[in-house]
């Protein structure tokens, strides 16, 4: 009898647990949600420390590119909803009244912020989307000088819905934007880590369909100190070693040429001297010239004067990004400080890098190596 | 399980691995972070020194008394009374020891993936899913235990090492050769969390069929568990980095979830692999439970065989143990003070007392 | 059938006196009220005494009884008579008939045997009674097998009689340790069981209890050798099989050769191998008739379609209603717009679909093949059709449910193939609550049940847990034969080696050199 009893309390046992788990708490039909693909962070002008959110919700029936006869009419394939408040969590709610279906923030993939929210609103973000479970880490960030309303309400060609444009432009592997990707994570950790200032691509809407990165954000903790140009964006870029399959069009007195960078790699060393530290990148660049300067020739004088121009240039823009950053930004988005942190802690712990970041000496040096000729030769 | 029932080798070091890889896994970075710094490696090598003693003590310890189980062990040395009142708490601190475990999947289940689900549901379904496991057997156990969790390290492993290719900043990764302060002692003191859960030796050792290589098969659980937590420091500290890592609750999972696949069919193949961590929870419960009813059986004089008959007591009071720490604070705050502490008492400080008052009376048996 | 066989149920004896009314009396007030029964007073030969044949109309082959019985019998008539209490002994030495001749004196023996097909011959005055195996009744011709098919191997099944069975397993095992113990199970169904088993390779510790558990048995009727299983494995209550089934001889063979007894029993065209792990479910003979890559990409997608099979509708759900936030974003897009306005929620479309499907593979069985196959395919893409326009499921439902269903039919048998399709709704069911956790967690029990079974001792994820890397070369993948040398460690043959080390490379023969020599010749 006694297995039969076991059995029976067991059984007994299954259909409570069974009975009392039947919640499905976080079960919800598609259809039930309404999926936020895009979040833009506006400042409130009517409340100075008021939010205004943005959020893309695409239509499913109409944004779907696989179901025949989606597309629906131009521009009904999203829309954008506007909430207020104070943090993220009442903006949110706010946001939520005005929808019929529960927003689920799970499948965002970027987040727009507006360059003229104040450091304790920017503050109130990122502390709301880091404890938000379904915001995830990898959103993309973007900033933008005009309204993040806009930037997520402008129809952009070759993509259904403006949300996932920053997805096609961040995700694509061999990116040809000029801006470096940043995820939320990476953000968090650059703001959390001493030394360390963020950045975030910008974003404009360069004419009333289209968008375009330009550069990139900088902040220093969560205030906004400045853009980076183009110039300077690549710059930063020599500076971190990432490379961009981007052509840099250089002159030489044999004509005009355009280096491709096949890769790049920068090493920082430091050292001392007296009580100063010093930083010295090193900046290996490797190329290939995609346009000789001269389709007759093309030996190895001017190859050599192509790398001479190329490497004058690539030092101009780390030399122009380093200027704009100690002198005027003050924000060392490099991470020297960080490396300081790291190597010489004791060092760091006994200044205050913020101050004396823009006084610090750093040494750029570049060297380039064209590797290859091009498919001219 | 009856008296016949053996198992091998192999069984016995998963075993030995379920009972003790998982608490904190995706968390002790963290603890790390503030106390040891650039000196996390270091803490991590003295970690591994004081498992691979308490290992290799504990296989002696069992092997000394020929055969006996770890509680017949105890009363064998110090007598019945004084037996017992070393053998409850250890009971009572490794049913904490499953509720604390439970208690943070529930919470870390929440937090990820499903918010809205009340974390007493989450835990009655582990609880069950221990209660029809431990239910089916020893043996059967020991075979679930060989197909599953080797199966979850080789995954994790690679998980992170994927995830490895995103490391930048190999300044909080690399040691620190400025070892002063020695951080990496209080570091070690924090994180010892991680070694404890090891009275499976002396509960499955004399159980093993055919023992030829103890000391070998004891050692690999805690090697392996030292690789894994080796790659989980170098890629969460090399991912986040040093300070950000200190400031999240579950740094290790947080630098998982940032690998993504886009094309596979569960792009953020991280977050998923980091789920596989349920496997483990089972299986550390399930040990949990296991180990503690064959000590209560012992206690009353029963067969050890009989240790199933507790199993339904056990998993309530480990589920209602489970709902008393308020928050996760409170949680990871006696993960880091004096769990640690009280199990390294109970695994290793036991064992050497019992060995030596064991040598002083001339009881053990010595076993090859 | 009488060789070598234990007669179980055979039931108290009635001995008989050697007085032939007696005789008459027992089968006439017995079997003889059945209308088939037939009894023949004869007389062997003009001066041989009185004797009666007994035996059941349409079960005997009539010619052989009377050329290689009757008549040598009355040859013999005057030498019966001189010794009538050894004229059943006289008679079996002489007799010229290649049939099973077996002397008894207990009359319900011989009734046995007559019910069996046996014609009993009955001498008066003889207190032994003759039972000959003159069978001759309709039977199926050997036939290709209807669930196992094969693309390249034997195209030969089991048919419904035990003998034809032994004969064709026989033909494959020419092996003189291969023994056949019979035995009949079925108080009222007496059917002939056979156990097969390899002496000297098969552990007789399984012989011993697979016998044990048969002669255990007390049922009246026994029509399939799939009643047996329930009474043999070792769990009763699990939906797993635990005895893998078979109608092919070569696959039989194959299970013998491993070391695994095998258990036929008459009036069934399957058999059953004993022990049996669950790999072995996910085994068929095509794997070993084909080269060992194609063999190994065959057993792939049977486990993938295993995977499918058991997890797709249960990560469906957890995909799309509980954890939608680790779908690519396109398809996250893409699902919700395929759901928009449907009534149901995804259980509720799994469930109706699967019911449908499960409607339209049972009609398919049941009806004439022809038929059948046009409501299958009538079915699936009608009914599919058109609840999809109506608006009831999404179009992505009959996708996953089509594929699990295709994926279900990757596994060579169907017992198995039931038990999977009852866990998935295990996996269904946590999945609607817990979502991908869930799912984990109820793949963490499953296994913890498949861990606790046994067939016959043998833990049933052998050898995968408990681990035998030696067994491994011929589970997911099969290795080439000259690397498959041992039986299978966790069946404990008593013979483990199953093939010498074979030398490679093989030796390139001298084509030209041969041909120059046979020409100059």
């Amino acid at each position: 009898m006694r297995p039969r009893l076991r059995k029976g309390l067991a059984l007994l046992l299954l259909l409570t647990a069974g009975l009392s788990l039947s919640g499905c708490w976080d079960n919800r039909e598609p259809q039930l949600r309404a999926y936020v693909l895009g979040m833009g962070i506006d400042p409130d002008p009517d409340d100075d420390q008021g939010l205004i959110l943005s959020l893309q919700l695409p239509v499913p029936s109409a944004a779907n590119p696989g179901k025949p006869g989606g597309g629906g009419a131009h521009g009904q394939e999203y829309f954008v909803v506007q909430g207020r408040g104070r943090s993220l969590a009442t903006a949110m709610q706010d946001a939520q009244d005005r929808v019929s279906r529960e927003l689920f923030f799970g499948q965002m993939r970027a987040v727009v912020l507006s360059s003229t929210l104040q450091p304790s609103q920017a503050e109130r973000v990122f502390t709301s989307m880091r404890a938000n479970p379904d915001v995830e880490d990898t959103v993309y960030l973007a900033i933008t000088s005009g309204r993040a309303f806009d930037a997520l309400s402008t129809k952009v060609k070759l993509e259904p819905l403006p949300a996932l444009y920053f997805n096609s432009v961040f995700e694509a592997v061999r990116r040809m934007t000029i801006a470096d990707p940043v995820q939320f994570w990476q953000f968090w950790r650059a703001d959390k880590t001493s030394g360390w200032e963020p950045v975030i691509p910008r974003v404009e809407q360069s004419q009333r369909d289209s968008l375009e990165v330009r550069g990139m954000g900088v902040y220093h903790g969560y205030e906004f100190r400045g853009f980076l140009d183009g110039e300077e964006t690549q710059g930063f870029l020599w500076l971190q070693g990432k490379t961009r399959s981007r052509s840099l069009v250089v002159e030489t007195p044999s004509g005009i040429s355009a280096v491709r960078s096949l890769g790049s790699t920068a090493r920082t060393s430091i050292r001392f001297e007296g009580n100063q530290p010093v930083f010295r990148v090193d900046i290996a660049l490797h190329g290939e010239v995609s346009l000789p300067p001269n389709q007759q020739t093309g030996g190895a004088r001017e190859l050599e004067e192509v790398a001479q121009a190329t490497q004058d240039r690539v030092r101009d823009q780390v030399e122009a990004v380093l200027t704009r950053a100690q002198e005027e930004l003050r924000a060392d988005i490099f991470g020297f400080g960080k490396r300081l942190f790291y190597h010489h802690p004791r060092y760091f712990a006994g200044v205050d890098w913020s101050e004396i970041f823009p006084t610090v000496k750093i040494e750029p040096v570049v060297k380039v190596s064209i590797l290859r000729k091009g498919a001219i030769h | 399980m009856n008296q016949k029932e053996r198992i091998t080798e192999l069984q016995l070091a998963v075993l030995i691995a379920a009972g003790f890889v998982e608490l904190g896994l995706y968390s002790f970075p963290r603890d790390l972070s503030g106390i040891s710094g650039r000196q996390h490696l270091f803490s991590l090598g003295l970690l591994l020194v004081i498992g691979l003693a308490t290992v290799w003590v504990l296989a002696y310890f069992s092997l000394y008394f020929g055969g006996r189980s770890a509680v017949e062990a105890i009363f064998h040395v110090v007598g019945r009374p004084l037996g017992l009142v070393m053998t409850i708490p250890a009971i009572a601190f490794h049913l904490f020891l499953g509720a604390v475990c439970l208690r943070y999947f529930a919470d870390f289940t929440n937090t990820f993936f499903l918010p809205k689900t009340p974390p007493e549901a989450i835990m009655l379904l582990i609880i069950l899913a221990v209660i029809f496991v431990v239910g089916q057997g020893f043996a059967a156990g020991a075979r679930l235990a060989v197909a599953m969790v080797p199966a979850f390290f080789v995954l994790v492993l690679v998980a992170y090492l994927l995830v490895g290719s995103k490391i930048t900043e190999w300044g909080a990764v690399f040691p620190s050769t400025d070892l002063w302060p020695p951080n990496f002692l209080a570091g070690t003191s924090r994180i010892i969390y991680l070694v404890v859960g090891l009275e499976t030796i002396p509960f499955f050792l004399p159980l093993v069929g055919k023992l030829n290589r103890p000391y070998l098969w004891v050692t690999l659980p805690m090697v392996a568990n030292g690789v894994l937590l080796l790659v989980i420091s170098v890629v969460t500290f090399g991912v986040l980095g040093l300070e950000p890592t200190g400031l999240l609750q579950y740094p290790g999972a947080t630098a998982l979830r940032t690998l993504r696949m886009p094309g596979l069919l569960v792009e953020r193949t991280g977050a998923l692999i980091a789920l596989a961590w349920t496997v483990l929870k089972v299986g550390y419960l399930g040990v949990r439970v296991t180990t503690s009813g064959m000590a209560i059986c012992t206690c009353f004089g029963m067969s050890v065989s009989r240790y199933r008959s507790f199993l339904l007591p056990l998993a309530v009071i480990v589920f209602y143990m489970a709902r008393w720490p308020a928050d996760t604070e409170e949680l990871e705050h006696l993960l880091t003070s004096w769990i640690g502490t009280a199990g390294l008492v109970m695994n290793l400080g036991y064992a050497l007392f019992l060995l030596l008052i064991g040598w002083a009376r001339g009881k053990g048996v010595r076993s090859t | 059938m009488t060789e070598g066989g234990d007669l179980v149920g055979a039931g108290a004896g009635a001995e008989y006196s050697g007085d032939l009314a007696q005789a008459r009396q027992f089968f006439q007030g017995r079997i003889g009220q059945s209308s088939d029964f037939r009894y023949r007073n004869i007389r062997l030969g003009p001066k041989g005494p009185a004797a009666m044949l007994v035996y059941l109309e349409g079960m005997i082959d009539g010619t052989a009884v009377d050329e290689q019985i009757l008549q040598p019998a009355m040859q013999n008539g005057p030498a019966l008579v001189q010794d009538l209490p050894n004229a059943a002994r006289t008679l079996e030495q002489s007799l010229t008939s290649r049939a099973a001749v077996r002397r008894t004196s207990d009359l319900r023996k011989a009734e046995r045997g007559v019910l069996d097909a046996q014609t009993c011959l009955i001498v008066d005055g003889c207190p032994e009674l003759l039972l000959l195996g003159v069978q001759k009744f309709p039977q199926r011709a050997i036939e290709k097998p209807s669930t196992e098919h094969s693309v390249r191997g034997s195209r030969e099944a089991f048919t419904e009689v035990l003998m034809t069975n032994l004969t064709l397993v026989r033909r494959r095992v020419k092996d003189p340790n291969l023994r056949v113990k019979a035995l009949q199970v079925g108080s009222r169904s007496q059917t002939w069981v056979a156990v097969c088993y390899i002496e000297k390779l098969t552990n007789p510790a399984v012989v011993e209890e697979v016998l044990r558990r048969l002669k255990r048995i007390r049922i009246d009727g026994l029509q399939g050798v799939q009643t047996l299983e329930e009474f043999l494995v070792d769990h009763p209550s699990t939906p797993f099989p635990l005895l893998r089934s078979t109608e092919r001889p070569d696959e039989v063979a194959r299970q013998l050769l491993s070391g695994k007894v095998v258990i036929l029993a008459d009036n069934s065209p399957f058999s059953l191998s004993a022990p049996s792990v669950l790999l072995d479910f996910y085994q068929t003979m095509d794997d070993y008739h084909f080269g060992f890559w194609g063999a190994s990409m065959i057993r792939l997608v049977r486990f993938i379609g295993w995977l499918l099979t058991l997890y797709l509708p249960a990560v469906y759900i957890a995909l799309i209603a509980v954890n939608p936030e680790m779908l690519p974003h396109k398809l996250a897009l893409t699902v919700a717009a395929a759901r928009e306005g449907l009534p149901f929620p995804p259980i509720m479309e799994v469930l109706v679909i699967e019911v449908l499907l499960e409607l339209i593979r049972e009609a398919a069985l049941r009806l004439p093949q022809p038929l059948g196959t046009t409501i299958g395919v009538v079915g699936g893409i009608v009914v599919g059709e058109a609840i999809v326009s109506a608006g009831l499921i999404s179009p992505l439902m009959i996708i996953f449910a089509a594929t699990t269903m295709l994926a279900s039919f990757t596994s060579p048998t169907l017992d198995v193939n039931f038990a999977w399709r009852l866990m998935k709704w295990l996996l269904i069911a946590l999945a609607q609550v817990f979502g991908l956790m869930g799912i984990i967690v109820g793949s963490v029990v499953l296994f913890g049940h498949l861990a606790a079974l046994t067939s016959f001792g043998v833990p049933y994820l052998a050898p995968v847990a408990p681990l035998t890397k030696e067994d491994l070369g011929d589970t997911i993948v099969r290795l080439p034969y000259w690397a498959l040398r041992f039986r299978p460690r966790h069946l404990r043959p008593l013979d483990r080696r199953r093939a010498a080390a074979y030398d490679h490379p093989v030796q390139t023969p001298d084509l030209e050199g041969a041909q120059r020599e046979g020409e100059e010749r």
